[in-house]
């Protein structure tokens, strides 16, 4: 099994305002080994993944609310569990959101709902124009793009929302899926490529 | 939250933006994370307070609970009725009356060999019967041999420890509470039958799908093969099994909880999720094997027979999520009745990856 990373990848997007300065430049084995040492340093990698684990969960829950109890419960099985992990052979994302997943199996058994962003704001396009029409015509291609998502097999709909949702790498999806990277990569790219195809058609249809 | 610029999405998802100029593929790429991320996180996530306190508090669901009032504390191992004693199973008493003494030596040598001439096809017909369900039922528990799987980064998977182990008649208690339409419930039944086989003798048992409806315009669920326990029994001198499924694959009430059962249920599984499945003082709500391991790439259920032979081939080539859950699954539900038994059979709970859970049980 290759030997884990000790390179902080920064893959989480724009920085979030919930980790605290002094910890993001800092690796996660290193915020690991300080958590096993004091809980209360647990602080830094729940503020640094808690958003992820949300997003990942919300595409289980019925509600953002069920969601935030799934997310704490997830947390807490972490904290609890947390001498017991091991660095050598799985990022700390991927068992984190590994412990997510169970935590939503067992909840949900993999029952998703088919329209998991029922709840969620409008989307919006970073380049959209920012008018009325656009942003409807918008609306429209997030809701077909929804619809194409739920009409996955599971197993590539989990794909999706663990790279998306969880924003795991290819690598790290890997781990929790029980797979090689190289197949998630060529399934991921696979997936995005049918989903193009038929994005594009609902916008011809459109 | 704001959207993000094109750079930044080539940073996250360089894999699945080999071409910057691809605009279509930016696109997709682009409303897929903004609508799977674009939730703002509830208030009270935003703290890590909130969850310090919860994992401080003592009544955390978490936290194991404290045995009911009033309920039996059950007895040191050395006090508790052992197997092999008078009174465990095995020792029933044969009740077949005597033979009659009335029958004269000559009568009864022409009814015996009259009867001989008869029985013994009779006798070979039936021994031929008992033979095939014998082999029948033998095949069907036939899951090939314990393997040392363990899920590595959670041994006991998601089982909670609740309290002490419960007992019954000196046996460990374990119990399953499902139905037979669920597919979580079809899922837990093979590491379950897997595991318990190396602690008795399974008898009744029969394969079965189950039979998920769904709303209308919801994505359709497979039925995923599983067995059908309505006439099984587990004979065993180390476990007592006690299976309730309340509703059959129709939706109809099957089986009836009884008074105590319905307490446990009540006490271990607030959420009233299924299956429960109480083994060693610890408690499973839902299921820990996926059901999805029970379906092909296509979302398709693999046939029971399918799924029988990737276990008995330990055939983690083709099939090896299923093979991998259901084994250690089957481990953990081993290691957790070993703990409760004092590790009895030694067999089965001197194995290396029963000894290697059994650091992890409590």
């Amino acid at each position: 099994m290759r030997e884990a990373r000790v390179i902080r990848r920064d893959v989480s997007g724009p920085r979030k305002d919930f980790e605290p300065h002094d910890t993001e430049d800092l690796d996660d084995t290193v915020l690991v080994d300080r958590a096993r040492a004091d809980p209360e340093a647990f602080a830094a990698l729940y503020h640094r993944y808690v958003q992820r684990v949300f997003h990942y969960l919300l595409t289980y829950a019925e509600t953002p609310e069920d969601a935030a109890d799934l997310t704490q419960h997830a947390f807490l099985r972490a904290l609890e569990v947390l001498p017991l992990y091991q660095h050598r052979d799985l990022p700390f994302s991927a068992w984190l959101i590994r412990i997510a997943r169970n935590a939503a199996i067992d909840t949900f058994r993999r029952h998703r709902r088919m329209l998991p962003w029922d709840h969620l704001p409008e989307a919006g396009h970073p380049l959209a124009p920012e008018d009325p029409e656009g942003m409807a015509l918008r609306r429209e291609s997030v809701n077909q793009l929804r619809l194409l998502v739920a009409q996955l097999p599971a197993d590539k709909q989990e794909l999706i929302y663990l790279r998306f949702a969880a924003r795991l790498t290819a690598g790290e999806i890997a781990a929790v899926v029980g797979k090689s990277e190289a197949a998630v990569q060529r399934q991921l790219s696979r997936i995005i490529q049918s989903l193009k195809e038929q994005y594009r058609e609902t916008d011809v249809q459109q | 939250m704001r959207p993000m610029s094109n750079s930044e999405l080539q940073a996250i998802y360089p894999d699945l933006l080999p071409d910057p100029d691809d605009r279509d593929t930016v696109r997709l790429v682009c409303d897929l994370d903004a609508a799977l991320t674009a939730q703002d996180l509830p208030q009270k996530l935003r703290s890590f307070t909130t969850l310090s306190v919860m994992a401080s508090e003592p009544a955390h669901p978490d936290r194991p609970l404290a045995p009911l009032p009033g309920w039996p504390t059950p007895a040191p191992l050395t006090q508790r009725t052992r197997p092999g004693s008078p009174q465990s199973w095995h020792r029933r008493v044969s009740r077949r009356p005597a033979r009659s003494a009335t029958s004269t030596p000559a009568s009864s040598s022409r009814r015996w060999s009259w009867r001989r001439g008869f029985a013994l096809p009779a006798a070979l017909a039936l021994l031929a019967v008992l033979v095939g369900v014998a082999v029948a039922v033998t095949n069907l528990t036939n899951l090939g041999r314990p393997t040392n799987a363990t899920f590595e980064y959670l041994p006991i998977g998601s089982y909670r420890h609740v309290g002490p182990p419960l007992y019954q008649h000196g046996k460990t208690e374990i119990l399953f509470v499902g139905t037979q339409w669920d597919s979580a419930s079809a899922a837990e039944r093979w590491p379950l039958v897997k595991a318990l086989d190396q602690f008795g003798t399974w008898s009744g048992l029969a394969p079965s799908m189950s039979h998920v409806t769904v709303p209308r315009g919801a994505p359709p669920a497979a039925d995923v093969p599983t067995y059908d326990w309505t006439r099984s029994r587990l004979r065993s001198p180390y476990v007592a099994f006690a299976h309730e499924d309340i509703v059959d694959r129709s939706g109809h009430r099957l089986e009836k909880l009884t008074p105590r059962e319905t307490a446990l249920f009540r006490r271990y599984d607030p959420g009233q999720q299924l299956p429960l499945v109480l083994v060693g003082g610890y408690a499973l709500e839902g299921a820990d094997v996926p059901y999805g391991d029970l379906e092909d790439n296509l979302g398709r259920a693999l046939l029971f027979s399918a799924v029988q032979k990737a276990l008995q081939r330990d055939d983690s080539r083709s099939y090896r999520q299923l093979v991998d859950d259901i084994n250690a699954e089957a481990n953990i539900i081993t290691a957790l009745v070993c703990h409760a038994d004092g590790k009895r059979p030694a067999s089965v709970c001197s194995r290396p990856a029963v000894k290697h859970l059994l650091k992890h049980v409590q």
